[in-house]
């Protein structure tokens, strides 16, 4: 069963391979694109969810100095539940796809769904997989089929400049992984996972450095400042990629990972306080950002950065569980936003927000989900969102932290901002004509599962607390109940004073461009840097490299018709030669001593 | 006369080749149907008192050495004939129709003359078989179709061969006035005389003659040009096969004393030189003859890089060369000889579009030609592969290298040969013609053959 887990999960990156070489026969096969891993993925959930106990899979990989490499895949509740989600939001977000891809041209279909497969596949065992080695291999695989993904529309120049942002700092990241896992390996002499995190309770092993590494990496993949740059430029991509990215993908793999090796990254305080610091700083600078963007989408991806940094915040205070929690319920919310606003970007065919005024009419489904997705996004109480986030500043005001507190607090009211920003915006609350846009179920279908997830805050509570036991937060009524104050007056000045509020705050729109000075850097070094290199690159290697390997082949051509003039046909010329050649042998024997002309003889 | 069993399979070889002479002179019979019965029965009788029945060791005063591997060499030697005479006898052409016993009668003697050379351990035999395996080739050179160029052709084969046989003699003198000996493991090989050093040279530059080394290979581009067609199977490889065995046997007799180096040293000279200038001569070449001649030099470089290497397993490696490049270019021949409009001015531009005429010759060509070039799958990857491997093991990196830059550059003339087979198109209009049947079962052996060994390379390790 274990084994056979693995392989169905990879059926879908052939069956679209297979698919996409019929398609350019004229076989009408496009509609299983979507149809067979959809299958397949709610088969393998259905699978998850009826079988309890699955026994792990450990695959003999290398063995290196008599250390083994194994790939290990654990089917525990911690990974399954992971697991679970993304194969939920991925499968509806397959049907999502067919629809909205329908306007493609068709033969990019094929690629569309084949870089969709191995992108959930690989995330789909990166959740399961319990040995640094096979994360690092999926790891990659992610980063690699994100970098098609986002540049799926390879017409858009723009587009490809943002896929090859976001690859070249994922890369970068992934080096730092890498070495790290390299070092990890050396000093430990191994890699699994259980096995590291008892070494590291047990003995004193110093793996301060590597881990350090890791955490970069996880950093660069998780569009934490200072990589902060790549994760708005990727919104470039197709909708339902950005919300596969942005929810329970790639941008939270790199939390998974640090809440597997949570027992090895405590031991060492620094790197808690580093996740602690860059998890404010993201968590802070996000919000800021969302709420002075102007873009929909870019709007989404800050405020995913912004959430992210609250998990890895929580990760640094001690409080691994919590950020597991912000990262389940984070997923649900944040899908449905993206492909809410896919539906509006596709009916309206602009994602900036002033053109979206008033586009969504209060008293219909989509008003509905609307309310609901942003009500999920400032946790309002009840609502997914909430009781995770509360729980995180809860357990920080626990710990006295009073200033990061703070500033976490501002944090949450431009999360209620934005958020207002997107809800009064968008929704109409003087409808003209009352008739309804018709929807296509393929869009509204998905986005209902997901409104009914985001909306049971409870209920997603309930099912994660079956898995793994939440730390009990002391907290009383009345914090809560100063949270949903201070959110709810946020959005109630917001909807009263919302001219003057956008006319006062926006003159300190300097001061968040400021905090994004970084991505002036990433995209001088880009410019700068990495063209001129490969423009040197190239001249490199068509000039001197070419030059100097097609010039062997021009010699012996050139030595060949030389030669071929010494064949005239003159049998006395030839004799004579032979003669010359003779007499030389002999001058050469007598000039040459005993040593070897084409190497010892042994 | 006790003695006569070690040669019976030459003896045989010589019946075979006195009673085909017979057949010419019979008027009311087929002659080419007991040409070719004859010449089946009698190589196979042979063949399989080789196999067999030939006992092993030395004899006729020392003079002589049968063993496996002489044996295993004569075999070859043999069902290379047997293939090429086929082809002969089954020929059409006008010069061929009426003398095909007598062209049987000639070549035969000269395989004879080949194994005798195989087996000799002595300098007076070793001459003798030489000129054996000579004469008759001269002979049949001369009866090309166009007579003058053949007459010409052969006239220089009979000049260079005759330069290189007085070579051999005067070799053989100065080693005698230093030993008192013509046998070829005498102890004198181990002192460091100058006269055996000079003695070597005189061998080495007849032997350079015989296999076309450069730079004594003159002769070989006019030859193959204006020789009959049809004896171009036996012509590019009894004669340098039988020599090349020789040269083994000498070296591994060589070894067995302390070896002057000088006689490594030049012998490398000639290799080196028959590598590199054999692949960049045959690189322009527009005839196909002149460029199928050229191209047998880095062959022959190849094949004596393997004989002289001290290596017990070289033996091996040599009977896998010998095996391969006899076929290889045996059944290449054969495919020449079948297209209907061949004639010695044919140039590379003239297979043009071969595919769309006759797949089954171009196909088959194709196999032989890459076989040839050393293309991994075929045999001739692992008769290159063994020998770079063997000389990295004796003579360090520099001789792999050159085998390497060679079967780089070989390819490029090969593939310019089948690169022309598919993909140009035709110049004359499109004719499909009808391969002759033996013809087509000949060049299917040899196909055969060549893939067998490309895939098992071990293959003729297992037989013998």
């Amino acid at each position: 069963m274990n084994k056979s887990i693995i392989i169905l999960s990879l059926l879908p990156i052939f069956i679209t391979y297979l698919i996409s070489f019929f398609n350019f026969k004229k076989l009408e096969l496009e509609t299983l694109n979507y149809i067979v891993p959809t299958i397949i993925y709610s088969s393998l959930l259905f699978i998850l969810f009826s079988i309890p106990n699955i026994n792990s899979l450990s695959i003999p990989f290398l063995t290196i100095n008599g250390n083994d490499i194994n790939l290990i895949f654990d089917y525990i509740d911690k990974n399954l539940l992971m697991s679970k989600v993304v194969l939920i939001i991925s499968t509806l977000v397959l049907i999502y796809s067919s629809k909205f891809i329908e306007g493609e041209e068709r033969r990019s279909h094929s690629r569309y769904f084949l870089f969709l497969s191995v992108f959930i596949s690989s995330m789909f065992i990166f959740t399961i997989s319990s040995d640094l080695f096979s994360s690092f291999i999926f790891w990659e695989l992610l980063g690699l089929s994100s970098y098609f993904l986002i540049g799926f529309w390879n017409k858009d120049s723009e587009a490809i400049k943002s896929s090859t942002i976001a690859f070249w700092i994922t890369r970068f990241g992934d080096l730092f992984f890498l070495a790290g896992i390299i070092l990890i390996f050396t000093t430990a002499g191994t890699l699994d996972i259980n096995n590291l995190n008892q070494i590291a309770s047990n003995s004193n092993l110093d793996i301060k450095f590597p881990l350090l590494f890791i955490v970069i990496g996880i950093f660069s993949k998780s569009a934490q400042f200072p990589f902060n740059i790549w994760l708005p430029k990727a919104m470039k991509g197709p909708t339902p990629v950005s919300s596969l990215i942005h929810s329970a993908t790639m941008v939270v793999a790199g939390v998974l990972l640090l809440f597997k090796i949570y027992p090895l990254i405590s031991t060492s305080i620094g790197l808690l306080n580093l996740l602690t610091t860059i998890g404010i700083i993201s968590s802070f600078i996000g919000a800021i950002a969302a709420f002075y963007e102007e873009d929909l989408k870019k709007i989404l991806a800050y405020s995913t950065i912004s959430h992210i940094g609250l998990m890895f915040l929580a990760i640094g205070i001690s409080k691994p569980d919590l950020a597991y929690f912000h990262m389940f319920s984070h997923s649900f919310f944040k899908s449905l936003l993206f492909l809410f606003a896919g539906i509006v970007i596709m009916l309206n065919g602009t994602s900036k927000l002033e053109n979206l005024d008033s586009s969504i009419k209060l008293k219909s489904t989509m008003g509905a989900i609307l309310i609901i997705a942003c009500c999920s996004l400032s946790s309002i109480y009840f609502f997914t969102g909430s009781f995770s986030k509360e729980y995180i500043i809860f357990s920080m005001i626990d710990d006295g932290l009073y200033i990061e507190g703070l500033i976490i607090l501002f944090g949450v009211i431009f999360t209620s901002l934005y958020s207002a920003k997107i809800l009064f915006t968008l929704i109409d609350f003087n409808p003209k004509n009352e008739s309804l846009d018709k929807i296509d179920l393929k869009f509204i279908g998905p986005l209902l599962i997901l409104a009914i997830l985001s909306l049971s805050g409870p209920l997603t509570m309930s099912i994660f607390n079956k898995s793994i036991e939440i730390t009990k937060v002391p907290h009383s009524i009345l914090w809560i109940l100063a949270l949903q104050i201070l959110t709810f007056s946020t959005f109630y000045i917001y909807l009263k004073t919302k001219d003057i509020i956008n006319e006062k705050l926006y003159n300190f729109r300097s001061l968040s461009d400021s905090l994004f000075v970084t991505d002036k850097i990433y995209l001088e070094i880009y410019d700068k840097v990495f063209k001129s290199t490969s423009i040197f690159i190239a001249w490199f290697d068509r000039n001197i490299l070419d030059g100097l390997i097609n010039f062997i082949p021009f010699r012996i051509i050139y030595t060949s018709k030389k030669l071929m003039g010494l064949q005239n046909g003159q049998a006395k010329l030839y004799a004579v030669r032979s003669i010359i050649f003779f007499i030389l042998l002999i001058l050469l024997i007598i000039v040459t001593s005993d040593e070897l002309i084409i190497g010892a003889l042994k | 006369m006790d003695q006569i069993k070690f040669l019976l399979p030459e003896i045989t070889l010589i019946l075979l080749s006195f009673a085909l002479l017979f057949n010419s002179l019979i008027d009311q019979i087929d002659k080419r149907i007991t040409n070719k019965i004859l010449l089946i029965i009698g190589s196979l009788v042979s063949i399989i008192l080789l196999l067999n029945e030939n006992p092993q060791g030395y004899f006729l005063n020392d003079t002589f050495e049968n063993n496996t591997l002489t044996n295993t060499i004569k075999v070859l030697l043999v069902s290379g004939t047997l293939l090429s005479l086929l082809l002969i006898s089954n020929s059409k052409s006008e010069q061929f129709k009426n003398f095909f016993n007598e062209y049987c009668f000639l070549l035969i003697l000269s395989l004879v003359g080949g194994m005798i050379v195989v087996s000799s351990r002595e300098f007076l035999t070793m001459i003798i078989s030489f000129e054996i395996l000579s004469i008759p080739i001269y002979l049949i050179s001369a009866m090309g179709p166009n007579s003058k160029k053949s007459i010409e052709a052969a006239t220089k084969l009979f000049f260079f061969g005759t330069l290189s046989t007085v070579f051999l003699i005067f070799s053989a003198v100065l080693f005698y006035s230093i030993s008192g000996s013509t046998y070829i493991n005498d102890i004198a090989w181990s002192t460091k005389d100058s006269v055996i050093v000079l003695s070597t040279i005189f061998l080495l530059v007849t032997v350079s003659f015989k296999c076309a080394l450069y730079p004594f290979h003159f002769w070989v581009s006019d030859t193959y040009e204006s020789a009959p067609m049809n004896i171009l199977p036996f012509l590019s490889t009894i004669p340098k096969i039988a020599i090349i065995a020789f040269v083994f046997f000498f070296f591994q007799n060589l070894y067995n004393f302390n070896t002057n180096n000088q006689i490594i040293n030049i012998i490398s000279i000639l290799i080196i030189g028959s590598i590199s200038f054999g692949s960049i001569l045959s690189v322009k070449q527009n005839n196909l003859f002149r460029l199928l001649a050229y191209s047998g030099i880095p062959h022959a470089g190849i094949l004596i890089a393997c004989a002289i290497n001290p290596l017990p397993v070289s033996s091996d490696f040599l009977i896998l060369y010998f095996t391969f490049y006899i076929f290889s270019n045996v059944g290449l021949f054969i495919c020449l000889n079948s297209l209907p409009k061949i004639n010695k001015d044919f140039t590379i531009n003239d297979l043009s579009g071969l595919y769309k005429d006759s797949s089954f010759i171009a196909i088959c060509l194709t196999i032989f030609l890459l076989s040839l070039a050393g293309a991994p799958l075929f045999a001739g990857f692992w008769g290159k592969f063994n020998v770079a491997l063997i000389s990295y093991k004796s003579f360090g990196l520099f001789l792999p290298i050159l085998i390497m830059a060679s079967a780089a550059v070989s390819f490029y003339y090969y593939i310019k040969i089948i690169r022309f087979i598919f993909l140009n198109k035709s110049i004359d209009q499109t004719y499909k013609f009808s391969t002759n049947t033996i013809n087509i079962f000949l060049i299917i052996i040899c196909v055969i053959i060549t893939m067998a060994l490309g895939i098992n390379p071990n293959l003729m390790t297992k037989i013998f």
